[in-house]
Order: C-alpha cells, then sequence, then structure tokens
C-alpha cells in the first residue's frame, strides 16, 4: 500500500469504523513500515477520542419543558380537531336540515306568481319566540312573517337580521343552539322565500345558520 | 420476554390519530438525537431547545409530512433540524461572536489540560468549523452515523459525506494542533 492509498483510508482506520479486512491488514502493514503515516493514524485516532469525550459530555436530552410545551400543544390540538369534527358534524346536519327546511317551506309551483299569505304555512302559536345563541339574553318575541319572493338587486340584497326558519312555542335555551356557517345557494334562499338578487341564483352566499342540538334549523342570517 | 418496541412509523399513525402516548413514546425516541445536534451544530442550549420543539412542533402539525419511501424518520427530523438551526445561526451570526482565533490565542499545551478544557476546546474547535463541514463531523462522529444515513440527512452522495469529514477532520486537527506538543500532533495533511 502507498502512502497516497493510505490516506484515502486513514479516516475510517483511525475511527474504527469497519473496513475490509484486507485493506485494514494492508494499511497496519503500511503503517508499521512507514513513521509518517503511522504519526497521521495516531493524530485520526487521538482526535477521535477527543470528538468521543465531547460525544459523552454535556446534555444528552432536551430540558424536560420543551416535552412539556410539546404534550401541551398536542393536546390542544387534539381537542381543537375535535371540536372541528363535531361542529362540522353538527353543520352537516344543520345543513340538511336547513335545505330540508327549505324545501319544504318552498312555495309550491302552482301558487308562484300568487302573493303569498302574509303568515307561514304551518298554523304558528300566537307568539313565536327565537333565542340566538350569539345573543343569549336576547330572547326576542316575533310575529313570524313569510317573506315574499323578491327579486332585488344587487345593492338592496345586504346583511339581514335572523329570519326565523321554523317556529316553536318555547325558545330554546341558548345553550342548546348553535349557529353554523356556511354557504347556501341563492336559487334554495329564494325557493325558501327570502328576497334575494335573482340575477345572481347560481351563486352561493354566505349566511350563519341557527340550529338546535338535534339538527332542526331555527333561522338564518344572510351575511354579506 | 420484553415486548418489541413499536417503529417509528406505528407511532406516527397513532399520534396522526390523536395518541398523545404515541406522540410522547416518539419524542422521547428522537428528542435526544436532535437536541444533540443542534446542540453541537449551534453551541447554544438555547437554540438547541427551540430547534428540538420546533422539530417536533412540525411533526404534530404535519404528521404527514415524513414519508417513509423518502427515507427514515431520524433523517427527517435531522433534515428539518438542520434547515432549523442554519436560520438560527444565520440570525445570531453577528450577535453571538465564536471566534477560533481568540480561543487559540489563550490556552495552553494540550496535554496541560484537564479532560474538561480539552472538551470544551474540541466543542469550539468544531463549533468553528464551516456547517457544511460542522454537521459532518457532528453526524458521523459525534451521533455515529454511517455515511449513507448522514448522506440521506444532508441530501447528497456518501462519497460527499467521506471527502467532507477528511477535509472536516483535518481542519479539525490544524485547529488543534497548536494546544499540542510535536509528539500529539494531530494532522500531518
Amino acid at each position: 500500500m502507498s502512502c497516497r492509498e493510505f490516506e484515502t483510508i486513514v479516516t475510517d482506520l483511525g475511527r474504527s469504523r469497519p473496513l475490509d479486512a484486507v485493506l485494514r491488514a494492508g494499511a497496519e502493514a503500511h503503517a508499521a513500515a512507514c513513521s509518517r503515516c503511522r504519526a497521521r493514524l495516531e493524530a485520526e485516532r487521538l482526535l477521535s477520542g477527543a470528538l468521543e469525550a465531547l460525544a459523552a459530555a454535556g446534555p444528552r436530552q432536551a430540558p424536560d419543558r420543551v416535552e412539556q410545551a410539546l404534550r401541551g400543544v398536542f393536546v390542544a390540538r387534539k381537542q381543537a380537531r375535535r371540536r372541528g369534527m363535531a361542529a362540522w358534524a353538527v353543520g352537516a346536519a344543520a345543513a340538511s336540515a336547513l335545505i330540508a327546511a327549505l324545501w319544504i317551506g318552498r312555495p309550491a309551483p302552482e301558487k308562484a306568481s300568487i302573493p303569498l299569505p302574509d303568515r307561514p304555512i304551518a298554523a304558528p302559536p300566537p307568539e313565536v319566540k327565537v333565542a340566538v345563541a350569539s345573543a343569549p339574553a336576547a330572547t326576542r318575541s316575533v310575529r313570524p312573517r313569510r317573506p315574499r319572493i323578491a327579486l332585488l338587486p344587487r345593492a338592496v340584497e345586504r346583511e339581514t337580521q335572523f329570519i326565523p326558519l321554523s317556529w316553536v312555542a318555547e325558545p330554546a335555551a341558548p345553550e342548546d343552539l348553535y349557529i353554523a356557517r356556511m354557504r347556501v345557494s341563492r336559487a334554495t334562499l329564494v325557493a325558501a322565500g327570502l328576497p334575494m338578487n335573482m340575477e345572481r341564483a347560481d351563486e352561493a352566499v354566505q349566511a350563519e345558520v341557527v340550529f338546535t342540538v338535534d339538527g332542526t334549523a331555527r333561522a338564518i342570517r344572510i351575511l354579506r | 420476554m420484553t415486548e418489541p418496541q413499536p417503529s417509528d412509523d406505528d407511532l406516527l399513525w397513532r399520534m396522526a390519530a390523536g395518541d398523545d402516548g404515541a406522540f410522547t413514546t416518539l419524542y422521547r425516541r428522537r428528542q435526544g438525537a436532535v437536541y444533540r445536534f443542534a446542540l453541537h451544530m449551534s453551541g447554544s442550549p438555547v437554540i438547541a431547545e427551540d430547534v428540538t420543539q420546533e422539530v417536533f412542533l412540525e411533526l404534530v402539525r404535519h404528521p404527514g409530512g415524513y414519508r417513509a419511501a423518502r427515507g427514515s424518520l431520524p433523517s427527517y427530523l435531522y433534515g428539518i433540524a438542520r434547515n432549523l438551526v442554519l436560520r438560527a445561526l444565520a440570525l445570531v451570526r453577528y450577535t453571538v461572536p465564536v471566534s477560533g482565533e481568540e480561543r487559540q490565542s489563550e490556552g495552553g499545551p494540550l496535554d496541560d489540560l484537564t479532560r474538561r478544557e480539552m472538551v470544551e476546546e474540541v466543542r469550539q474547535a468544531v463549533l468553528n468549523l464551516p456547517p457544511r463541514y460542522r454537521e459532518v463531523v457532528v453526524l458521523c462522529d459525534l451521533e455515529e452515523m454511517d455515511y449513507a444515513g448522514a448522506a440521506a440527512v444532508l441530501g447528497c452522495a456518501v462519497g460527499t459525506v467521506r471527502s467532507r469529514l477528511h477535509r472536516a477532520r483535518a481542519l479539525l486537527a490544524g485547529k488543534l494542533r497548536p494546544r499540542r506538543g510535536a509528539e500529539h500532533e494531530l494532522s500531518g495533511v
């Protein structure tokens, strides 16, 4: 083995890395005969020893507070994800309920050109109360009026108050109500008798729907 | 007979499904290597702590970011840690001077140093290596990773790792040589 060849493997030799047995024997024989390469190998071994000492020194683990912080984040994310999934499930149920409510409440085709009566289709109780979760204290007594179908220009179509979709004699407790924000097609809302801009009937609007824990849609509010 | 340890992939799947026990197991299994890598690369326990936290936060936020087909989980974690360390070093380069020249003028011969002083000297020598050489020393010598593993972490060929390590050790020997007596001269390169 030449000094040049020895130099190519001296690092592995000095680091005690696995090496081909024949190669190792040749290198050791060369180091025994060549003082310069022997010193070179010794220097590599000393360096390896120094690096091993460095590796063994100092902290081997991150401080415990890192684990505690990460576990906190992990648990918080898990809980948030669960809440998100629950909200999604409830939202999906609400969307289904809303569509069903709108579908049931749609005007009959043969009566489409006839002005709708100024009352709900189902006979309502004298007083209708709608509790809105976003304003728990504001339990309002309203006499529901079914909106007429109207073709409004875009400028008129704006954020609304909550419009009742179903009627109950007693309001639900605020904690039993949820609000889901979703996109609803204008055509669906128009079919339910809400005043929307028909020029954009194929587009959706952002809306907030109040629903109960059983998924019944109670009210809707159009957002801009 | 002890039960077989769950694999990293298994723990990662369970972690992604919300199993915090799996996360803890995986963290405890891998955090030491990540922390030590960041510590040896930066020389700063603060940076090492931050990097370790960020690496595992990334795993928590995006467990799907790891692809087993691309390499092992340790390689993936080292890869994230490496990027974070290099970014941190770029930020603190002008505020935390680490000058090998100053250090070399302070001490006496290595033989007179206690073990602790010798370790500190080697640490400074490693910290004063250019990052591309420092990282191969940290991975291959301090963390005892094989060339293939280091190549996977660094995204380069095995031959590149070998040549960088060879060069890095020559540089280290050069930095440590002034402290040694002639009989302990580290480098003949």
